[in-house]
């Protein structure tokens, strides 16, 4: 409140002036940006543990969907969801990226997205935005992470943000369902 | 060649590839005719229609690059052209050659679809030689022609040309007008103008047009949400009058005079209400006809484009079962009908491999070789029809018959015996139609030796699966030494079907309407136990029982619980490739039209389940798997247990509710008759009480099931009814539900010290939710 206020007391040439500095700087960061190679990212939490997904995969980041419960499939498989008029499956990706189990009580998040191999609903505790990290800032994350889970990131920035790489994810064998009304699962 | 951009080159290729494809069919069937020709006129007339579509398809191969299939295209022609020459077109040698080629240029084209325009296959230098060899001698041969010959193996009989070029009857869907048909390749008449579009096109416009019935859906729940509003108005005038009946009987002073001066206008009010409501529903209904008439004829109109005749699927069948038949050394005469007969072109692209499979069958299995026919006194070449049919019922049929061994039923229980697919008691119980189902359990090969052929086959658990997925079912009928015949019944058109909602453990499931066999409530005491099976009788006949939330193993649920009536069940019977099995749910909804959609990747087959659709709401449904469900049920350890203690203490807990009442107490008539007419149309026994002392007074006439009291009536720590009830011995347990003025949260701290189980607002009355909190508490 106090800082509305006081941009309230401004004249209008200052604020213009402001602005003028402000989209300036803008400017200069985004031809800087592409000089550095710059990743567009979507951040977000899942079981207190920071993640990021290439904003390119990202169809919409949203609160609550209403969703349909399937029975008959593995845990990690949520639901449902109607995604613009498209029925896709919600995932929860604890399991996979060896995270605690979720918190019932807590409201998901979704973050829908596309690679070749699905369009798919992820569940996420909270989104904290959109950022461009440089290229170069990313490491290998293979001394920090267990070895399964190696192959399922593009690397960790200085700041222990986990990139995942999704493609990958999605793809992975573990996520899929071909279950025969048996019971048994088939890949595995 | 010149630089071309790639892209332009990639959109070259696709388009070379649909016109290939086509190209290279009319050639194929071409070359099939010109073995069983023996007119020298058409003869000549099919060289020239293969000499001039493997000219184009060169060209079309030069201009794409796809240097491979030129290099194939030049050598054939070069070979046929020698071959036309020499006056002998076509022998089986030489065929088996061409066929050769032909399967090297589908593989070829198939590389070039995938993206591999350069690629060269391993066997095309030996192919290319043989195809040269072919020439030479041909051209050697010349001077002393041979006699023509005679092993044709297939005789064909496809009447319909072959060349099948995707055509959409786009004026149909604009004006319902002509009915132009699919433009067929050389030799025929022209049927009426067409064009040509991208299926991928066609495909978008049939899913928008689908989408449609989301309309449809939309105005019939407008429509019962009007219907639900009506109803309630009148069940608000029926408390109304209730309430006057009850202040008229009492003493007449100014106060109640005037309440009821208040009451008779409400009740004007509510048929004025009733009225307007009466003909809005009217106009909706009408709206609805008007919406329902224009979105269904759209909808056919553009699947009318999607329709596509046989012939395009059975003149493929004349190669497969010639290559098989030479490979096997089996003679046979083949016989192809139907060709003209439509049926949506998805249809016809998820029977190819089922197709192929049983031809593949029955040719490796049904038909025996010649010798053993002679031997049995059967002429020595088999026959084998093939082809589609339209039934009376309006289901299109594609038919497999062969004139073979036919199936025995008697090796198929000995190898399932061998398998431990079934125990020898099973097996001698087994009638034979029963013994025939063991062919599609996929660990059972209907043929004591694995061979290629069956190896190369895609299973006939599968190819059943298909056809049920497709909403069609296969009939067998077959007699030893007689024959088989395979019958595929399938719908002319995909997609929408019928389906019931239905609720289970709070969530909804759609139940093909289709595989319904009985949908509606049982007594609760009908359903009996027999062995360890709980069973009902329906029409005469004993059906299993089962809850269908353990079937589908939701967690979670609730126990049973019955709804409108205490004493009943809502049952689904359901039925599918002659099982069936009953499931109970918690409530049988609407029927809905849908249109089912698959599950995503990376849900490739979920158990149980077989796709969703979404209802008018934009709710998201699942579609239930009924062959799925009806195998589950007969694997579910413990759920027929589970069911009946359910029911045991389901009928223990109902028994207590005819006997025992509730007690509601209020100073207020308003509230007692409200309350009283909801809990009595549960089928609650109800007794009411306008004090403390009067509730107390009949507490020591009968013990009630539960009590329900106003907070407005006094209450304190050391007396009151409350206070009183839980300091007596009988009925300490006894839960007791307090209702006022108050906000939930308010009311349950009240509540809560005044000894009350239990709070409901009666400013905003949910009557469910009353329901629920009588229904946990007892």
């Amino acid at each position: 409140m106090a800082k509305i206020r006081e941009t309230e007391e401004l004249t209008q040439e200052q604020k213009k002036a402001i602005l003028d500095a402000r989209a300036a700087l803008l400017a200069d960061q985004s031809k800087s940006q592409k000089k550095e190679n710059q990743l567009d990212i979507l951040e977000f939490v899942i079981s207190g543990e920071r993640f990021a997904l290439e904003a390119r995969f990202v169809r919409e980041a949203s609160k609550a969907m209403i969703l349909t419960p399937l029975p008959c499939t593995p845990d990690f498989v949520l639901g449902l969801i109607n995604f613009r008029g498209q029925i896709i499956p919600l995932l929860d990706l604890r399991n996979l990226l060896e995270l605690k189990k979720k918190d019932e009580s807590r409201e998901q998040q979704i973050v829908v997205v596309q690679t070749t191999a699905a369009k798919a609903g992820i569940a996420v505790d909270e989104i904290s935005g959109i950022a461009g990290i440089p290229e170069a800032d990313l490491k290998s994350a293979k001394d920090l992470v267990s070895k399964e889970l190696f192959p399922l990131l593009k690397g960790m920035s200085t700041e222990r943000l986990a990139l995942l790489d999704l493609e990958k994810i999605l793809s992975d064998p573990r996520l899929i369902v071909d279950m025969s009304p048996e019971g048994a699962r088939v890949l595995d | 060649m010149t630089e071309i951009e790639p892209e332009f080159l990639k959109q070259l290729q696709e388009a070379f590839v649909i016109e290939a494809r086509e190209q290279l069919q009319s050639i194929m069937t071409n070359i099939l005719n010109l073995e069983n020709c023996n007119d020298e006129k058409s003869k000549h007339e099919l060289a020239e229609a293969i000499l001039h579509e493997l000219h184009s398809l060169k060209g079309n191969a030069r201009a794409a690059g796809i240097l491979s299939a030129e290099a194939l295209c030049q050598s054939l022609e070069s070979a046929i052209l020698s071959l036309r020459r020499k006056k002998e077109l076509l022998n089986a040698e030489a065929a088996d050659v061409f066929h050769k080629a032909i399967d090297l240029l589908d593989e070829v084209i198939s590389k070039v679809e995938a993206g591999e325009a350069d690629f060269q296959p391993a066997s095309i230098s030996a192919v290319l030689q043989g195809l040269k060899e072919l020439d030479e001698r041909q051209r050697l041969a010349a001077e002393t022609p041979k006699q023509e010959s005679k092993e044709a193996i297939v005789r064909k009989n496809l009447q319909q040309p072959t060349v099948e070029i995707p055509v959409a009857q786009v004026e149909q869907a604009i004006a319902q007008a002509a009915k132009p048909q699919a433009q067929q390749a050389p030799l025929v008449q022209d049927k009426g103008a067409s064009t040509r579009i991208a299926l991928l096109k066609l495909d978008k416009l049939l899913r928008e047009s689908e989408e449609m019935l989301v309309l449809k859906q939309i105005t019939e729940q407008h429509l019962d949400d009007g219907k639900e509003m009506r109803f309630q108005v009148k069940q608000l005038k029926s408390m109304i009058s209730k309430l006057a009946g009850s202040l008229q009987s009492k003493d007449s002073n100014q106060e109640s005079d005037e309440l009821l001066q208040t009451l008779s206008d409400l009740q004007s009010g509510c048929m004025k209400l009733e009225q307007s409501l009466n003909s809005s529903l009217r106009r909706q209904q009408t709206e609805q006809r008007l919406c329902f008439n224009m979105v269904d004829g759209f909808i056919d109109s553009v699947k009318s484009l999607m329709m596509q005749d046989f012939s395009s699927l059975l003149s493929l069948v004349p190669k497969v079962v010639r290559d098989l038949a030479r490979e096997l050394k089996k003679e046979l005469d083949l016989e192809i009908f139907g060709a003209e007969i439509e049926i949506d072109k998805r249809i016809l692209e998820e029977i190819k491999d089922p197709l192929i499979h049983l031809v593949r069958n029955c040719l490796d299995h049904g038909i025996e070789s010649s010798a053993e026919r002679t031997a049995a006194g059967k002429p020595a070449r088999a026959s084998l029809k093939i082809g589609a049919k339209l039934d009376e019922g309006g289901h299109i049929q594609l038919i497999i018959a062969d004139d073979g061994r036919g199936i025995n039923a008697e090796k198929l229980k000995a190898v399932a015996l061998k398998e431990g697919a079934i125990s020898s008691e099973e097996a001698a119980h087994m009638s034979d139609s029963e013994a025939y189902d063991l062919m599609y359990r996929s660990s059972i090969s209907t043929s004591e030796t694995v061979n290629e052929i069956s190896g190369r086959g895609i299973g006939m658990a599968i190819v059943r699966e298909r056809i049920h997925e497709l909403g069609g079912r296969i009939l067998l009928k077959t007699e030893l030494h007689k024959g088989s015949t395979f019958t595929l019944q399938l719908p002319t058109k995909l997609s929408t079907f019928r389906g019931i909602q239905v609720l289970c453990a709070g969530q909804s499931f759609i139940i093909p309407t289709l595989n319904v066999h009985y949908a509606g409530r049982v007594l609760r005491t009908e359903i009996k136990q027999s062995g360890n099976r709980n069973v009902v009788s329906i029409n005469g006949q004993l059906t299993s029982v089962q809850n269908l939330a353990d079937i589908l193993k939701i967690k979670n649920q609730k126990v049973l619980k019955a709804k409108s009536a205490r004493n009943y069940q809502q049952l689904v019977v359901l039925e599918s490739g002659g099982h069936r099995a009953g499931f109970l749910v918690d409530e049988i909804l609407h029927e809905h039209e849908v249109l089912v959609r698959g599950l995503s990747y990376p849900l490739v087959r979920v158990a149980n389940i077989a796709g969703a659709t979404m209802l008018g709401s934009g709710q998201v449904v699942a579609v239930l798997n009924i062959s799925d469900l009806l195998l589950s049920s007969q694997n579910a350890p413990g759920a027929d247990d589970k069911l009946r203690r359910e029911l045991d203490a389901e009928a223990a807990r109902n028994r207590k509710l005819s006997e025992q009442s509730i007690f509601l107490v209020d100073r207020q008539a308003t509230s007692l008759v409200m309350l009283k007419s909801v809990l009595k149309s549960e089928g609650y026994l109800v007794q009411t009480f306008d004090s403390n002392e009067s509730a107390l007074e009949g507490l020591d006439e009968n013990e009630p099931l539960i009590l329900i009291k106003s907070c407005e009536l006094p209450e304190t720590q050391e007396s009151g009814l409350a206070y009183w009830i839980r300091n007596d011995l009988r009925y300490k347990d006894m839960p007791i539900i307090f209702f006022g003025s108050h906000s939930k949260e308010e009311g349950e701290i009240i509540s809560r010290k005044q000894g009350g189980n239990a709070y409901f607002s009666k400013m905003n009355f949910d009557r469910s939710q009353i329901l629920e909190l009588i229904e946990n508490l007892t």
